[in-house]
């Protein structure tokens, strides 16, 4: 079995091989389709509004490239599509989303994000910065009338790790072998 | 260079997300919805979206009109199940309440009735089809003995023919064994009620001058020993002529084919009969010709209308005649009648009346005998 934590130089040549794998436009067919799937699971199921579809995504497509520029480029373009949907100013999940696939990214380089409990916590742990961030922006700088709740974020993370646990494994079915 | 290489990253973060924060700035100062690029946006995902809700809606719909229906199909043999459960439920509780109520009624009849009774279940039927016989839980354990009454809330049953130690037969008063000693509720008459092995039994022994109404009350007499007296046991249902009695069919009051508990009498004490039917006055019969209702009214001295009616031309009897006479007669005098004053002199009712000679009748012959002397002329025979 492969160590959780790896040395930063020693993962590089096995990033570029993983990276490989997931064809580019699958990566914009995942992006569209949380975004799509954001907007009318609602329809259908209301509960489904409590989920944050397109950053499932983005965690998905910066740990699958294991490449920062990559995962700061589909959080930009994932939550600038969601900032669109939305009747908010654009660039507030567009910022966060930036900031969060470039960190998951980068994070992916130095743990083994193959294995599906480290992306589970994974998840819940960039679900819980990005309500942070989401509440810094959205209260602080824009002057929102934001309720942080952390109990509710802390229950949400822990349903967006287990939804990610079900989604990455049927996700990883679109990479190539390589 | 090799510094820049290594930030590179990190500084195009900061470059991108300053780029966004100034655009939020620029939105928020301006109040600029950037519709523009909104609607890019929303035109890039719409496509994606109307695909998605066009395989829902196909989805949906088949999931309506197809795999629901499977599933109404299922849900509607399990109502079905669910009825047919509940419909053999709704009979094992109405047969509940129709047991329940019987027994309530049994308990009534227990407590109405001085003799002590105890209930039983009947458990089966005649062995043939002529007997007319019932099998009761109770036996000799429980008391029971042959020649103990049975019978329900509406009447007698029968009697305890034979006793075992956990049950008993019981032999219905409609068998052709039967015999019940009765009387007729109206005229208090008695008599023998016997089976025919059909549903109404047969009223023995009755003599013919005996009235008889169809619909009359007939009680248990308690000459027999069996059946305490005044014990309901059924209606006359009709009244013929025998060769040496009347021929009088009872109805009993107990559903005798359809018994499900009945009351066994361990210890028979006799009850109070309702009062006979009332007989009509025989003081002043009515007269021929007159008002059929009116000698039943004429009870004691008649008034002065009654006397009245009484001196009608229709009044042909020989006493009507002769108290005409004697009113003739007192008129004639000017005398009334019970209205003189005493030491007055009373009228002659003779008056008037020629004296008849004795009226002489010749006595037959008798053949056999001879005549020891022929009765002389003028003689008086007495009939």
């Amino acid at each position: 079995m492969r160590p959780l934590l790896r040395n930063y130089e020693e993962l590089r040549p096995l990033n570029k091989k993983d990276a490989a794998k997931l064809h580019p436009s699958a990566a914009v067919a995942l992006g569209m389709a949380a975004i799509a799937f954001q907007i009318f699971l609602p329809r259908i199921a209301p509960a489904a509004g409590l989920l944050d579809l397109p950053l499932l995504a983005v965690i998905y497509l910066a740990v699958s490239r294991r490449h920062v520029l990559f995962g700061m480029l589909a959080g930009m373009l994932i939550g600038l599509a969601q900032d669109g949907l939305t009747h908010g100013p654009f660039g507030l999940f567009g910022i966060d989303k930036t900031i969060i696939g470039y960190s998951a990214a980068a994070l992916s380089q130095y743990i083994e994000v193959d294995f599906p409990g480290a992306r589970s916590v994974l998840c819940a742990f960039f679900f819980l910065v990005h309500q942070a961030l989401f509440w810094a922006l959205a209260g602080g700088l824009l002057g929102r009338p934001i309720v942080a709740d952390p109990v509710r974020a802390l229950m949400l993370g822990a349903v967006h790790a287990g939804l990610a646990l079900m989604l990455f494994g049927a996700f990883d079915k679109l990479k190539r072998k390589a | 260079m090799e510094s820049w290489a290594r930030y590179r990253n990190i500084a195009t973060l900061v470059v991108v997300v300053v780029a966004q924060l100034i655009l939020l700035g620029y939105q928020v100062r301006r109040d600029d919805d950037m519709s523009l690029l909104r609607a890019w946006v929303v035109g890039a995902v719409t496509p994606v979206n109307r695909v998605m809700h066009g395989g829902y809606s196909m989805v949906a719909s088949g999931w309506t009109h197809y795999f629901w229906l499977i599933g109404a199909r299922s849900e509607n043999e399990t109502l079905k199940r669910d009825l047919d459960r509940i419909r053999l439920e709704n009979a094992e509780l109405r047969r509940d309440v129709q047991r329940y109520q019987r027994q309530q009624r049994l308990v009534s009849v227990q407590n109405s009735i001085a003799s002590q009774t105890l209930i039983a279940d009947v458990i089966g039927g005649g062995a043939s089809s002529t007997s007319k016989e019932i099998l009761v839980n109770k036996g000799r354990s429980d008391g029971v003995l042959p020649g103990m009454a049975a019978l329900t809330a509406d009447g007698i049953v029968g009697r305890v023919q034979a006793s075992y130690p956990n049950a008993a037969l019981v032999m219905l008063i409609h068998d052709v064994d039967s015999g019940v000693g009765v009387l007729l509720g109206g005229s208090r008459v008695r008599g023998v009620l016997k089976g025919r092995g059909a549903a109404e039994c047969l009223l023995d022994y009755v003599d013919h001058e005996v009235d008889v109404e169809v619909g009359e009350a007939v009680y248990t007499s308690g000459d027999d020993r069996i059946y305490p007296k005044g014990l309901r046991v059924g209606e006359v249902t009709r009244v013929e002529t025998g060769p040496d009695f009347l021929e009088i069919s009872v109805r009993p009051y107990a559903a005798l084919d359809r018994l499900d508990e009945i009351l066994i009498v361990v210890t028979g004490v006799h009850e109070e009969l309702p009062p006979p039917r009332p007989q009509l006055s025989q003081s002043l019969l009515p007269l021929p010709g007159s008002d059929p209702g009116l000698g039943a009214e004429f009870v004691g001295p008649p008034t002065q209308e009654q006397a009245h009616v009484l001196r009608s031309p229709g009044m042909t009897t020989e006493a009507d005649r002769l108290v005409e006479h004697y009113r003739s007669v007192a008129d004639s005098l000017g005398v009334r009648v019970g209205e003189n004053e005493r030491y007055t002199r009373a009228p002659d009712f003779n008056q008037g009346v020629v004296p008849q000679p004795p009226q002489i009748v010749e006595a037959p012959l008798i053949p056999d005998e001879e005549p020891e002397s022929a009765p002389e002329e003028g003689q008086e025979v007495q009939p």
